[in-house]
């Protein structure tokens, strides 16, 4: 059986379906990390009902399975032959072959992801100090992963998958807003350039997806190789 | 036999969250300001695991154990 699209064998494509998915399911999973990352800070965000250790368990386990469908969404990708994702651009932001701009965004986001990760299972070890500074980092890597989502994703024009990203997008931000607007109003300069800090990077981030993904002949000006069956 | 746990505060760094007498209510209550009162005896050998799991989700690691 071949697929009309490509001409290649069904089986063959399976990987790079799985890639896909669980690209998308890893963005929308981190993205939920972060949510309850933010409500885990807040005294407002618990009751009799739903304590407030609720909100922390679920940050650490949600993160967790995020992580382990981002294994699954490299290890496909690494394995399927249609793109070349050696195991060198896992980790490395940049010098791949494929979109190497926008692959290098995911390679960085795995490795501040690995590194927010860690220190935080050492986090009893670590100290609170270091542990916060480092934590902060999640952000950058939840900002990360929707920019390489959108540079590599070969599904984020479609309609329903530009939706889910905007979603994810419009979830954090509203509670990065609740964050800012939450409890004791103490680091007034702080919350208000992390406010400033986010309509820069909403307006940032939306300005070159509209010039660049989502704008026609992304996938040559992005660096798709002229071999790749993706090319169209 | 090896001596018990005992829970103690750093109370420079508690800041009142209140995380640890929600996992812990059977040794950790709270004040009404938020802050624990914490039963300074040694903790019960099967509590021990669940007071361990309190020392880690304190927001501010103010939460410690030592052997009695």
């Amino acid at each position: 059986v071949t697929s009309a699209r490509s001409g290649l064998p069904v089986d063959m494509q399976t990987l790079w379906f799985v890639t896909r998915a669980a690209g998308l399911v890893s963005l929308v999973l981190l993205t939920l990390t972060v949510v309850l990352g933010i409500f885990a800070t807040s005294r407002s965000v618990g009751s009799h009902a739903w304590p407030r250790f609720l909100n922390q368990g679920l940050h650490r386990n949600v993160s967790l399975i995020g992580l382990t469908l981002l294994v699954l969404h490299i290890g496909t990708a690494v394995a399927d032959d249609y793109v070349s994702v050696r195991l060198r651009d896992v980790v490395l932001p940049v010098g791949g072959l494929y979109r190497p701009v926008w692959l290098g965004a995911g390679a960085a986001a795995l490795d501040v992801l690995l590194l927010v990760t860690v220190t935080s299972l050492a986090r009893v070890r670590l100290g609170h100090r270091a542990w916060r500074t480092i934590h902060w980092a999640g952000y950058l890597t939840w900002t990360l992963a929707v920019v390489h989502g959108l540079g590599t994703g070969s599904d984020a024009k479609l309609g329903w998958a530009l939706a889910v990203q905007a979603g994810c997008v419009g979830v954090v931000v509203g509670a990065v807003g609740f964050r800012l607007t939450d409890g004791w109003r103490a680091h007034t300069g702080w919350r208000l350039a992390g406010a400033a800090g986010v309509v820069a990077c909403v307006l940032l981030v939306t300005a070159w997806a509209e010039q660049g993904p989502l704008a026609p002949g992304w996938s040559h000006r992005s660096g798709t190789p002229r071999h790749s069956a993706l090319t169209r | 036999m090896r001596p018990g746990l005992r829970l103690l505060v750093d109370w420079v760094s508690c800041d009142g969250q209140g995380l640890c007498a929600e996992l812990l209510p059977e040794a950790i209550t709270l004040d009404e300001w938020g802050y624990p009162v914490i039963d300074s005896r040694p903790l019960a050998r099967e509590l021990e695991p669940l007071a361990r799991r309190a020392v880690a989700a304190c927001p501010k690691l103010a939460l410690l154990v030592e052997r009695a």
